[in-house]
């Protein structure tokens, strides 16, 4: 699925237009810096995701897009004006919040309808509101309460209703986390063809690297209220920034070594388990220390000359279609993908594809 | 509801009562095999130095009950729900009520003979007998309610006209008491003394008229004798038909005074009965006890200490003139003055009438 | 609701039966009595509803005790709500410090409350002085005390701490991102409280609002202590009827005129307050 997304990603619009800029934004909750000095830029229509773990300062990003945190520092301007003085209600943003937030005393109709009535003098609410719910599967649910909806219809009618009145940008805060993983996966898709549809840009926020690759055009990959990598979905995952990146999206092995050799946009690290040359990252010179992100489609039982690591079976987890094998090598754990399951203890060669693997700085 | 009603001496009561009772509890568990006899009374009226003398003469324990009101004393012969009380403490004007309800005995006067030297207006009232001509209570304890004026604002001494002077407006008080204050206004009215408390309905008509256009005159309606005394000093009134109480408590810190309007002075007057349904045993205590409150020990303590006279002459000779004065037996045409608050056949038109004027 | 818990009511239905309607049927049963030299005679006599049906000063003096419970509760309701919400806000331990200061008037006596007023809003007292002292005023303002200025004051400052109970335990399960919401879609802070806030808050506005107007429209001793020659009350009036008048038919037939009326407005106020655009579904829920 994961590969699937990203061949579909290849539409993305090129050159859009500013929507979004944040400059040098800072903000502190007591003592704690939770956004730490951070530029940002959203494209018009585009699909962007803060991704991240939890108290990274991705959450906090959104608040103040949307209004609910005064950033202590810095500038957000949407389509070029300022946002400091414009309070939530008068940002052309809306938000589907983690916990949906439905008004538990009005009906989901009435949910739908509340900017719109709020908005006064609009005639069409009630085809706008239809709409808006036809947009989600929901257009039979008007009289309920959400109280008498599961999980993935709140989720529904919160994105109708934060949908209705066409924001220019559309704030999605983990909306799909509280769910189960089948009816996230559905809901992905619902939301991605959404996006399309509206050509309304949204910035997701989420912890899930799979559900960011999926959905994004752009992913903003955070760290300790930092931006630690900002690209399309396949540089990060490719081409991560640093070591911090290259743990947090994937099942890779880092290998920590030095350099010993640059190429121009390739270098060659001595590391424990030998000397490898692979594409890294700008800036690395020689006797820095850095990190060989040894991602598991990389490795093969395959291949032509000798091995590039020996080692043996440590586990071995059977996934259905194929297994994933943990192999002790010089004292770490390689991990790669193997079409039948293998016994532990079983000494296995192993052939990386180093011209598709990546030398990465190590995170600060 | 009874908690509410606030009718009489309620403020004097609280410290008082607090007191005496805080004194009665261990005594009475001490000496538990001594004879008692309960006496319902106000505070005021019962202080335990007023009765030392007879409990030391006779052996006797003198319990104090205290009353909240009148009407609660009342509902509580009525229902049965103070069969403790030996004495109670009816008003002279309000006995008959008691005496209609049958909830006093007849007395034998010839038990009581300090009777001997009562002033005659109050030993000639009929109010006390019943419609047999018998006696069911005995007038014991009085005194007068005057306006009480601070004399630094008001140069001329105040008649019942001043309270419905424009000239005081804002600094006047009347009593919150449909009996006493119909009464006032009909005395302002020019209606003859002898016929306050007799109105007809005509006159009745006169007497709201000049009531309603009394009420933006007066500051508030005074509920009881302590809120009157605050009122007082709190500046906020510097005339108000009253009782004695405010006088003295303020005439050390601000100069007051008090009124005896020529046109009729009110007085009050209180009583004993024995409840009807006292048993035979107690009686002669009771009886004992009675004429007590009209000899010479009562009437010496109450007056040095709380200021009022008992309807006896017995010790007035001996008192001084400045003590003559203080309790209003120094000029005895006083006793020519009188009128005596009770209500008139039609008092329940009366109340109407000051309901309609506190609604106006 | 199961059989257990059906068993389990039962003792405070019957506590409720006896304590609430046993001595309303006293009410009714007095009020057709007689009564005859100082006594109460059992009878079927409609003397008492007559003479109340005509009485204007009566049903003045209703009508005066149901504006009194109004006026009270819009004020404990307008002042109420700022001071519940900001409750809502505050840090556990605050929360704590300032349910104690906010009940500190239901420490003290009501008696003991009403001189207290006393020396505050006189004519010699802290509000005048004061105002003299800054020179912004000449003469005392009299108007302080002894007028209906007073009693509504004072009746709004004994009955809010009820209000912001009632109002405040309804705030706290309000859920904040649902303020949050109606903001992001465009609410005023002002149209999320309306829209928002007060719906959500409804069972805890009725509690308060009912509790206010109950007490407030029963009060007796403020008005009649603090209101000056405005300070007649039905309440107290029943009270002069059973006590000084002795006429108890007539007292039963007007406590339980002033009883049917207060209780016909307050299903009103119930009534109005569940029309509040989706207060139905938050009381059905709750």
């Amino acid at each position: 699925m994961v590969v699937e997304s990203r061949m579909e990603k290849r539409t993305e619009p090129a050159l859009s237009p500013l929507l979004l800029a944040m400059r040098g934004i800072v903000k502190t909750f007591g003592r704690s810096r939770a956004v730490d000095g951070i530029d940002l830029d959203v494209p018009e229509r585009a699909f962007l995701t803060l991704l991240g773990p939890s108290g990274c300062g991705k959450t906090t990003v959104l608040r103040m897009i949307a209004g609910f945190e005064r950033p202590d520092a810095g500038e957000i301007r949407l389509d070029n004006t300022p946002l400091a003085d414009v309070p939530p209600e008068r940002r052309p943003v809306n938000t589907v919040f983690q916990s949906y937030a439905l008004f538990p005393h009005l009906t989901v109709h009435d949910n739908v309808a509340f900017s719109l009535k709020l908005r006064g003098g609009v005639s069409d609410i009630g085809v706008r509101v239809r709409r808006a719910l036809d947009a989600v599967h929901m257009a039979d649910f008007g009289d309920r309460y959400p109280h008498q909806l599961s999980g993935g219809q709140q989720q529904r009618v919160a994105v109708a209703r934060s949908i209705i009145a066409e924001p220019r940008l559309l704030l999605l805060d983990e909306p799909l986390s509280a769910l189960d993983r089948k009816m996230r996966g559905h809901l992905q898709i619902e939301l991605k063809a959404l996006q399309r549809r509206l050509g309304i840009a949204f910035v997701y926020v989420t912890h899930d690297q799979e559900e960011a690759f999926a959905l994004s055009d752009i992913v903003v990959v955070m760290n300790k209220g930092r931006i630690a990598q900002k690209a399309d979905p396949e540089t990060i995952y490719s081409r991560p920034a640093d070591s911090f990146v290259a743990d947090f999206i994937g099942n890779s092995t880092l290998v920590e070594g030095r350099i010993q050799a640059r190429h121009g946009d390739r270098a060659t690290i001595e590391t424990a388990l030998g000397t490898i040359t692979a594409p890294a990252a700008e800036g690395l010179a020689v006797g820095d220390a850095a990190m060989l992100v040894i991602r598991p489609e990389l490795l093969s039982m395959r291949g032509e000359g000798s091995a590039t690591f020996t080692g043996s079976v440590g586990h071995s987890v059977f996934q259905g279609e194929r297994s994933m094998v943990g192999a002790e090598v010089g004292g770490l754990a390689l991990r790669f993908p193997a079409e039948a399951p293998l016994s532990v203890g079983t000494s296995v060669a192993l052939w990386l594809d180093a011209d598709r693997s990546f030398i990465t700085r190590i995170a600060a | 509801m009874q908690r509410f009603t606030l009718n009489r001496r309620q403020m004097l009561g609280g410290l008082a009562a607090g007191a005496g009772l805080s004194l009665l509890g261990p005594m009475r568990q001490a000496f538990a095999a001594v004879p008692e006899i309960v006496w319902a009374t106000w505070d005021s009226n019962g202080h335990p130095e007023y009765v030392a003398a007879f409990e030391k003469a006779t052996g006797t324990k003198v319990k104090l009950s205290f009353l909240s009101s009148e009407d609660a004393q009342f509902a509580a012969l009525k229902t049965g729900s103070a069969s403790d009380w030996d004495i109670v403490n009816p008003s002279l004007n309000q006995a008959s009520r008691y005496i209609k309800a049958k909830e006093l005995m007849p007395l034998d006067l010839s038990k009581v003979p300090n009777l001997a030297t009562m002033y005659d207006v109050f030993k000639t009232t009929d109010k006390v007998k019943g419609e047999d001509g018998k006696t069911y209570a005995i007038p014991y304890l009085w005194g007068l309610n005057p306006i009480v004026y601070r004399s630094d604002i008001h140069t001329e001494e105040p008649t019942y006209s001043t309270l419905f002077d424009p000239k005081f407006k804002g600094q006047l008080a009347m009593r919150d008491y449909a009996l006493e204050s119909i009464a006032i206004a009909a005395l302002h009215l020019g209606i003859p003394r002898e016929r306050a408390f007799l109105l007809t309905t005509d006159e009745l008509a006169e007497v709201k008229k000049a009531l309603i256009a009394q009420k933006p005159l007066l500051r508030t309606y005074w509920q009881t004798i302590g809120d009157l005394t605050n009122l007082f000093a709190t500046g906020e009134v510097t005339a108000a038909f009253s009782w004695r109480v405010p006088y003295d408590a303020l005439k050390d810190k601000m100069k007051v005074a008090m009124a005896k309007p020529k046109a009729g002075i009110m007085g009050w007057c209180d009583c004993f009965g024995i409840p009807a349904s006292l048993p035979e045993e107690k009686l002669e205590t009771a009886y004992k006890f009675a004429d007590y409150l009209l000899g010479a020990d009562y009437a010496a303590t109450i007056a040095e200490i709380g200021n009022y006279a008992t309807t006896s002459s017995i010790i007035r000779d001996k008192l001084t003139p400045e003590k003559q004065a203080a309790i209003f037996v120094d000029d005895l045409s006083v006793m020519q003055n009188f009128i005596w608050p009770v209500a008139p056949e039609n008092y329940s038109e009366w109340l109407k009438v000051w309901n309609e004027v506190k609604a106006a | 609701m199961t059989f257990r818990q059906r068993h389990l009511a039962l003792p405070v239905a019957v506590a409720i039966i006896a304590g609430c309607l046993a001595p309303l049927a006293v009410l009714v049963a007095f009020s057709f009595y007689e009564v005859e030299e100082f006594d109460l005679v059992p009878a079927f006599s409609f003397r008492a509803w007559g003479e109340l049906a005509v009485s204007a000063t009566d049903w003045f003096l209703i009508g005066k005790a149901v504006l009194s419970g109004l006026t009270t509760t819009v004020f404990t309701v307008v002042l109420g709500y700022p001071v519940a919400l900001a409750l809502t806000r505050l840090s556990a331990s605050a929360k704590g410090l300032a349910v104690i200061v906010l009940l500190t008037p239901l420490y003290t006596g009501e008696i003991v409350r009403i001189y207290a007023w006393r020396i505050v809003l006189g004519g010699e007292g802290l509000v005048n002085t004061v105002l003299q002292g800054l020179g912004l005023i000449d003469e005392p303002m009299k108007v302080l005390l002894f007028s209906p200025f007073t009693i509504g004051l004072v009746l709004t400052y004994n009955n809010l701490p009820f209000m912001v109970l009632a109002i405040w335990v309804s705030a706290e399960m309000v859920d904040r991102r649902l303020i949050e919401a109606a903001r992001d879609l465009g609410a005023r802070p002002v149209d999320a409280f309306f829209r928002v806030i007060l719906p959500l808050t409804v069972p805890g506005l009725a509690a308060g609002s009912l509790t206010v107007f109950a007490l407030s429209a029963g009060e007796m001793l403020t008005p009649s202590l603090l209101g000056g020659t405005s300070g007649s009350t039905a309440m107290a009036l029943v009270d002069n009827l059973f006590g000084t008048a002795f006429d108890w038919p007539l007292a039963s037939a007007l406590a339980l005129a002033l009883l049917a009326t207060l209780f016909l407005v307050a299903s009103a106020m119930a009534g109005l307050m569940l029309r509040l655009k989706g207060a139905r579904a938050v009381i059905g829920r709750a």
